[in-house]
């Protein structure tokens, strides 16, 4: 199953989420999504989700020299950022909770059918 | 721009230097600000080498399609960033049209004197004159813009395309774009109806509105690019790390202290040190970062203008002020741009000789 709907849906708070613990840059938040279960996710899909938040005004961004040499976007969560992801994790647990209970119910029909 | 993240490129090895570079040809060949570009590369660049750091392979941070990865990335820049660069692009243009519209102004004075009661706000420019043209042009720049845009989303999007080919498109389309507004403007020139003395006539106040107008937009956008500058400015030690230009600076100016070494030797005088050489070397350069002479060119040129034309030729005080005022901003703005690239070189030729005097005392 194409995994990309569903992820889409849910980046822009992920990566806020990531954003609002501290100060951080692309290539970090693209390593913790990795370690937590984002497998196969791309920096390409990063950047516009990045430049989206920015525009919207939920991220601000310093710009400062890496220890690599380029200059480097460090961000940081803004006021209305963290409104819009407390928003977003109240919408996301209705979500989950919502459709919990349909899939629970459904796998719960498949295993009793199983056992039939 | 000063374009940090090219110093740091050859960090690059191997397949992330190849992947890099095609990410960098086509981001330069899309249709968005300097500004945005050099951000987007430069923050790519950044994760490129902490993932090489890592060994990680770069198919990790762009997947294997890069030309999908390329895309996915500019997909996030707007409206806002294609307007700055259409600005950005025009704005050479824009500058030649404005100093032409004030060439104007002042064949407007040298009018006045013959034409006796002729307002400002009468004087007509046909379209056949250069500001025509010129005007013509950036129409043509704006219909270029938008049908390269449109062009290079359409062969971008597909996978064989060579994206460097996409350089010489829009190049070609350039040239044709301009060859048929002129042949446009030629035509209709000749084919309009001859309404007294010229064809179609435009006032020259509303050129000169239109021309500042547009100015005033390329200065904000240039003051944006400036702002960035600032905010990312590469020290003189980055610039000193770039091996390009030290071997540039170090190739001419010890090809100098050899000639002059060899000019003494013919006059039958004794060579001088490398170290004499680089202190009066380095004193020379911190001449050119004095803006006097500059100044003093911006000033006096106009006023041998003003000679030239003939003083008797002003109507009266006013309208002799009003020319060399026209004159002095035209040539102070040259004359500015001069200035800038001239200290830009001197700056980079003294960090590079202090670098040297300073090993020598070592």
């Amino acid at each position: 199953m194409d995994d990309s709907q569903l992820l889409r849906g849910v980046l822009e708070g992920c990566v806020l989420g990531i954003i609002a613990k501290g100060e951080t840059y692309g290539y970090e938040i693209l390593s913790v999504l990795e370690d937590s279960g984002f497998e196969n996710l791309l920096e390409g899909t990063l950047y516009p989700v990045l430049t989206r938040l920015e525009k919207k005004g939920y991220i601000s961004c310093r710009r400062a020299k890496s220890p690599f040499g380029p200059i480097r976007k460090y961000y940081s969560i803004t006021e209305s950022g963290t409104e819009y992801f407390d928003e977003f994790k109240r919408s996301y647990e209705k979500i989950i909770t919502a459709s919990g209970k349909i899939l629970d119910d459904t796998a719960k029909k498949e295993e009793n059918k199983n056992e039939q | 721009m000063n374009n940090s993240y090219k110093i740091y490129k050859s960090k690059l090895k191997g397949e992330y230097r190849d992947v890099f570079e095609k990410v960098d040809i086509y981001v330069g060949a899309t249709s968005i600000d300097s500004v945005s570009k050099e951000e987007l590369l430069s923050s790519l660049l950044d994760t490129f080498l902490a993932a090489q750091e890592e060994g990680k392979p770069v198919e990790k941070i762009t997947g294997k399609n890069i030309n999908r990865f390329c895309s996915e990335i500019c997909s996030g820049y707007g409206f806002k960033e294609h307007f700055m660069a259409f600005f950005e692009y025009i704005k050479p243009m824009v500058m030649i049209f404005c100093i032409w519209t004030l060439l104007e102004a002042i064949f407007y004075f040298s009018e006045l004197g013959t034409i006796q009661g002729l307002s400002y706000f009468d004087y007509m420019v046909g379209i056949d004159t250069i500001s025509g043209y010129l005007f013509g042009l950036i129409l043509g720049y704006l219909i270029d813009f938008v049908g390269n845009k449109i062009l290079k989303h359409i062969m971008l999007k597909r996978k064989s395309f060579n994206i460097k080919n996409a350089v010489w498109v829009h190049g070609i389309a350039l040239v044709a774009m301009t060859v048929l507004i002129f042949i446009f403007l030629v035509v209709l020139t000749n084919t309009l109806p001859d309404s007294g003395e010229q064809s179609l006539q435009i006032p020259l106040w509303t050129i000169q509105l239109i021309a500042f107008a547009q100015l005033v937009l390329c200065l904000i956008i240039s003051h944006k690019i400036k702002k960035n500058d600032t905010d990312t400015l590469t020290t003189i030690e980055d610039v000193y790390s770039n091996e390009d230009i030290i071997n540039t600076i170090e190739k001419s100016t010890m090809a100098r202290f050899e000639k002059m070494n060899q000019k003494r030797e013919k006059k039958g005088k004794p060579p001088i040190s490398e170290q004499e050489f680089l202190k009066d070397e380095l004193k020379s350069c911190k001449k050119e970062l004095s803006p006097i002479p500059y100044i003093l060119m911006a000033v006096i040129i106009p006023l041998i203008f003003s000679a030239v034309k003939g003083f008797d030729g002003f109507e009266g005080v006013n309208d002799f002020l009003m020319f060399y005022g026209i004159c002095l901003i035209v040539g102070g703005l040259i004359v500015f741009m001069i200035y800038r690239s001239t200290r830009k070189i001197a700056l980079k030729r003294i960090a590079w000789i202090e670098s040297k005097i300073t090993d020598r005392k070592e």
